[in-house]
């Protein structure tokens, strides 16, 4: 039986930044476009955030960035993907809000790169669009058409053109499911960073990543820290896995009542590699 | 002194460590790694100047290049003629000597002209080759304090019963409080999730609470009898006749 905390994934978020310092250049702006949107586009629900913190970008450059990016997001050509930059120079975010405004653009601005949740969806946008982002932010940033029509006191039909269109311009994710059960619309906010599956070994959580990435997202529709979420879920991991866990523990004991170090060592390092890379992706 | 050398770190008493990138290492060190953190600190002005400024506090004083969110470097001096970069990863705890070279302002080889260089290339910042060799130390020290610090605290605990009694194991803090009904004896043993981080050290640190126990004993709590748990931390208890 699937458990409450793993019923549906989250959009995965990749940080990308141009170089540090002033960006003068914009067919070096040009290229960072090319090497971020590639034509291969993405497999999941993902979203791509700027971060132009330390970046002093000229008019051109951010122009070219916003417009490029914006473009090649909204074509749709690249999957379900969302863009989002981030700076906490007010500002630089004024020049993206107008440049997104005027060219039609729909994306988000957040104040610096972890701070994904309270971005702010910018360009040209309706009541209704802000509304419903809003909802949909409440109720955990994970709805069906019928979820959300409940919540915004909505017809389901109603409910399902305002995602329709969110989603037509990026500003929600789409995730097919079966007609029965109706597709499911994300809110890019509540991405979380990609992580390899089934590693019990994160330095984040200490959890499988499958779990991880649920658990901001069940912290906020319970009301509760994320940190009391988490370690209900590591004891329900614990508790799962009770067979794996009392052999580990008598193999272990046996070692440490041998004195063998080295054995305990390899054997609480053994996802080592694993933790590595989660902690080396920055 | 405050704080220890062991293996590729220095343990500060502030709780962080203190270590060096493999590729600074390689490059500006000229050392191949891994390398015990003791025999760089009396081999490099560098390396002391950096135990003895980034012991208290991981990071502050001038930046190398902009700041940069999280991954904002800051300079590291010795005198005038040696100058580094150091970089807190907060999510780990550990600062990192990122880089290392000569000073002297306008020369070809000048330490920010390289420094801005690697920024430039990421180079600079450690790679999965250090986290591994973070972890691999990690554990080794876990190892070699378990399970003497396991059964000093659980002796403080049965000495002193009805009361917490706190020791720092591994990565993190963990409490224990022994209750005595009767001729019973129970042991509470909580510890934060985040820091313990990996379902293995749990294990490993039941074990050396009571090595000839089966984990099915272990029964889950949500509170020590002292006191309710604090939000992400996790709490088991066994009885001991």
């Amino acid at each position: 039986m699937l458990s409450n905390l793993n019923i549906h994934s989250l959009p995965e978020i990749e940080r990308r930044s141009p170089t540090t310092g002033p960006l003068m250049d914009v067919d070096a702006a040009s290229a960072f476009i090319a090497s971020v949107v590639k034509p291969s586009g993405v497999a999941v629900p993902t979203v791509l955030m700027i971060n132009l913190e330390g970046r002093f970008p000229s008019a051109p450059v951010i122009y070219e960035l916003v417009v490029g990016l914006g473009r090649a997001v909204q074509s749709r050509s690249h999957g379900e993907l969302a863009l989002v930059f981030a700076t906490p120079d007010p500002a630089l975010g004024a020049v993206i809000r107008a440049i997104a405004q005027s060219q039609g653009l729909s994306l988000f601005l957040a104040n610096s790169a972890n701070e994904l949740e309270t971005a702010e969806p910018i360009g040209l946008l309706t009541a209704a669009d802000l509304e419903t982002l809003a909802v949909l932010q409440r109720i955990g940033g994970r709805a069906s058409a019928s979820t959300l029509a409940q919540a915004a006191s909505l017809d389901h039909k109603a409910a399902g053109n305002r995602l329709n269109s969110l989603d037509q311009r990026q500003l929600v994710l789409r995730v097919d499911r079966a007609r029965r059960q109706g597709h499911m619309y994300l809110d890019p906010r509540v991405a979380t960073q990609a992580e390899e599956p089934s590693d019990p070994a994160s330095s984040e959580f200490g959890l499988p990543a499958e779990l991880r990435s649920d658990i901001s997202a069940l912290a906020a529709m319970q009301g509760r820290e994320p940190a009391a979420v988490l370690a209900e879920a590591f004891n329900e991991f614990l508790e799962k896995h009770s067979g794996e866990m009392a052999k580990d523990l008598a193999e272990v004991a046996k070692m440490m009542q041998a004195g063998d170090k080295k054995g305990v060592a390899a054997y609480t390092s053994r996802h080592a590699a694993r933790r590595a890379r989660t902690q080396s992706k920055r | 002194m405050p704080g220890a050398c062991h293996k590729g770190s220095f343990v500060c008493d502030a709780g962080h460590e203190l270590r060096i990138t493999s590729r600074c290492l390689r490059a500006d060190l000229k050392y191949e790694p891994p390398r015990d953190f003791d025999q760089l600190a009396d081999a490099h002005e560098i390396v002391d100047a950096f135990r003895v400024k980034r012991d208290v506090y991981p990071d502050g004083g001038k930046t190398v290049g902009p700041a940069n969110g999280d991954l904002t470097l800051y300079r590291l001096a010795k005198g005038d003629d040696h100058r580094g970069a150091t970089w807190f990863d907060a999510r780990v705890g550990v600062v990192w000597l990122c880089a290392e070279r000569f000073h002297r302002s306008g020369t070809a080889n000048d330490a920010f002209p390289y420094f801005h260089a690697l920024i430039k290339s990421r180079q600079i910042w450690p790679t999965r080759e250090d986290y591994e060799w973070l972890e691999l130390d990690r554990a080794e020290r876990l190892a070699e304090r378990l399970p003497e610090a396991a059964q000093e605290l659980l002796a403080h605990a049965r000495a002193n019963p009805n009361q917490e009694h706190r020791a720092v194991i591994g990565q993190g803090q963990v409490g224990v409080v022994v209750e005595i009904v009767e001729t019973l004896e129970e042991t509470y043993v909580a510890f934060s999730v985040a820091s313990i981080g990996d379902p293995t050290r749990v294990i490993a640190l039941l074990a050396a609470f009571y090595p000839g126990r089966d984990f099915g004993e272990w029964q889950y709590r949500n509170r020590l009898p002292t006191r309710p748990l604090v939000p992400g931390e996790l709490c088991r208890s066994i009885f001991h006749a």
